[in-house]
């Protein structure tokens, strides 16, 4: 079975590629699939590949903010299905949910893995970071079934899918909780701080500007990009001493060191002393007119040409895509299932 | 109101250590305070010097080298401090872990429990969901502040990515803390002196009424059985285009794999027209980007780094 809390986009790559993985594990176990979209729409069901029947459990816009009843639902599912293993994506509100079923299952629970397999004797195994990054543990499942699992979001899964399931129709069916009367956790409102006052200590995405786009104006188009990606913005050194922001928002040696999912480096060429600030993001996306500047050997994607176009062409096209800032979809979030 | 905080001790996050080092008894390296807990403490004390009335109670659960952690949680304000440790409780998963505090707030009667969102350690914020699920209570996580009226605690949460919530919860209720939330205070030299005299009651299974068979290596429903060297996510390699000059082979592994090859930009990356593009599904395909109308959701990963202040539990 798998648990996928899905937003009002459906499913994301990442929830795809862990329905995919669940299909390859269920076909070596050879049992069936069962994904369960959590706050979905019943569209959603069809963004799945693979033999996977669908259950969508629609959250209600007052209860969202309260997990409780949706872990009791799906336990009720996975005890009624004889489910062998449970895998949730590994964020934030796949990890919640899928803790507490294991608590209300008395089920085996590993956070974080990065890997998951069958040994010899049948059991499941999984890896996972331990001890801050450090060691690489390998767990093994020893108490029976259920085996609940949450797999690090971003990680591509290239294993086997199990069988096409062309041809086959899912089923898909629409669950709807049975809900009290008021619920335990009640949203009030929700906002986003906006690019200029998020800490960069907390932020998601970063987008940091250097000497190349040291003006105001510029620094008007990447806090643009910064609140349509919901992130903060920073600054390298240069930009720093030449006062058009505060230290707080330095990121380098003299700096903040940040380990953001995602980096934009604009105009950045990438010392050695601005990089040791940013070592830990998880991607990187750099921008700057030099082609032989530093800063790409460390990117992932990686833009050359004038800084003020690309950011122009990115934020265009972002927008055309339905991308909106931020602090708008913040707004709106009250209603859905909270991460 | 009696607020119970539950403390974990990891070993020290900016420690350098070989994974042969972890693999033997990692007992004897420097520990701290998980940051998150820390400020978890720290959102109970604040909540101790508004309302009248409140007590804070301290509790770990681990051997009694732990104990340092309760020490340091005394000498900050905390009325009461318990060590919950017996034989039987090593080699205890999350769930293990989860029942033992369990068992331990139950006694307590508590009206509202306060804990890190995950340790640095490793269950991945797994404990302070499993604790609310097994006392009942709800659960507001990932909060960055806290205040108790009447009953209610108001709390602001951190959304994914970026975004917050204020959410209101009807106490007896669990709230986990996020690390970095709260400036930690310091405590005075005469309650360190005072906190290092203090008894602090060692808690065994029999008292908490916790069988055996549910807790340490034989209720490990998880068991770990090899620790071997960190396997951080794999970056591309670059390899240079063999029809340049050695020169301009150099200078583009330098550059990561861009560079001009015979004068002209290299057509499958930057420098073409369509590398925007290519960065905008990036963006769309990581989830960066969210086009629906909800945040990029699956986007709110755990962190287990921790820049925040270190609290030598080394007493």
């Amino acid at each position: 079975m798998v648990v996928v809390p899905c937003g009002r986009g459906g499913l994301s790559a990442d929830d795809r590629s862990l329905v995919g993985r669940a299909c390859g594990l269920a076909s070596e176990l050879g049992v069936p699939v069962l994904a369960a979209l959590v706050g979905g729409a019943e569209d959603d069901a069809g963004q799945i590949k693979g033999p996977a029947d669908a259950v969508v459990i629609p959250v209600s816009a007052s209860h969202a903010a309260d997990h409780g009843p949706v872990v009791a639902t799906l336990a009720g599912m996975v005890r009624d299905a004889g489910c062998l293993a449970v895998l949730a994506p590994g964020t934030r509100a796949g990890n919640e949910i899928a803790a507490r079923l294991a608590a209300r299952l008395g089920a085996g629970f590993a956070a974080g893995c990065r890997s998951l397999e069958i040994d010899a004797d049948g059991a499941i195994c999984a890896e996972r970071d331990v001890y801050a990054g450090r060691a690489t543990a390998t767990v093994a499942f020893a108490g029976g079934s259920p085996v609940i699992a949450t797999v690090v979001p971003g990680l591509a899964y290239s294993g086997p899918r199990g069988p096409s399931g062309a041809g086959v129709t899912p089923a898909v069916r629409v669950f709807d909780i049975p809900l009290g009367a008021t619920p335990a956790v009640e949203v009030e409102r929700t906002w986003h701080p906006g690019p200029w006052e998020m800490q960069l200590s907390e932020a998601e995405v970063v987008v940091a500007g250097g000497r190349g786009v040291c003006s105001p104006e510029d620094f008007e188009l990447l806090a643009e990009l910064a609140g349509l990606l919901g992130g903060a913005v920073a600054a390298s050194r240069p930009v720093v001493d030449a006062g058009l922001l505060p230290v707080s928002r330095q990121v380098g040696l003299s700096g903040q060191t940040v380990a953001p999912r995602l980096y934009i480096a604009v105009g950045i060429s990438g010392s050695p002393h601005h990089v040791i600030g940013m070592r830990g993001a998880g991607s990187v996306v750099a921008i700057n007119r030099d082609p032989h500047a530093p800063i790409f050997e460390r990117a992932d994607v990686r833009l050359v040409g004038d800084a003020r176009e690309i950011l122009a062409d990115l934020i265009s096209r972002l927008r055309a895509a339905g991308q909106r800032p931020a602090v708008e979809r913040a707004a709106g979030l009250a209603g859905l299932l909270q991460v | 109101m009696r607020i119970v905080v539950c403390l974990a001790t990891v070993v020290d996050p900016e420690v350098r250590v070989n994974v042969s080092r972890l693999r033997r008894e990692p007992g004897d390296l420097p520990r701290l305070v998980n940051a998150a807990d820390a400020c978890a403490l720290e959102a109970a004390l604040r909540l101790k010097d508004s309302l009248p009335g409140a007590r804070v109670e301290a509790v770990t659960v681990g051997p009694p080298t732990s104990v340092g952690a309760l020490r340091w949680a005394l000498a900050l304000g905390a009325d009461d401090a318990e060590l919950l440790w017996d034989e039987v409780f090593s080699g205890c998963d999350c769930g293990g872990v989860a029942r033992i505090l369990a068992a331990a707030i139950r006694r307590r009667q508590a009206d509202l429990v306060l804990c890190g969102t995950v340790a640095s350690d490793g269950s991945g914020g797994a404990v302070g969901p499993m604790l609310a699920e097994l006392l009942k209570i709800p659960l507001v996580a990932t909060a960055s502040s806290l205040v108790v009226r009447d009953g209610t605690a108001h709390v602001e949460r951190r959304l994914g990515p970026g975004g917050r919530a204020a959410v209101r919860c009807a106490l007896p209720a669990l709230v986990t803390v996020e690390e970095g939330s709260f400036g930690l205070r310091y405590a005075r030299v005469r309650d360190r002196l005072a906190a290092r005299r203090a008894e602090i009651p060692v808690v065994s299974a029999s008292d908490l009424g916790v069988a055996p068979g549910e807790v340490g290596t034989a209720g490990a429903k998880v068991v770990v059985r090899a620790l071997s060297g960190p396997k951080p996510n794999p970056k591309g390699i670059s390899l240079p285009d063999v029809s340049l000059s050695p020169e301009d082979q150099l200078a583009q592994l330098m550059s990561g794999g861009l560079g001009l090859a015979n004068g002209a930009p290299s057509a499958s990356s930057p420098g073409s027209a369509d590398q925007v593009e290519e960065a905008v599904n990036f963006l769309i395909e990581r989830g960066f980007a969210d086009l629906g109308e909800g945040f990029a959701w699956n986007a709110g990963h755990v962190r287990q780094g921790t820049q925040a202040r270190r609290h030598d539990v080394s007493h």
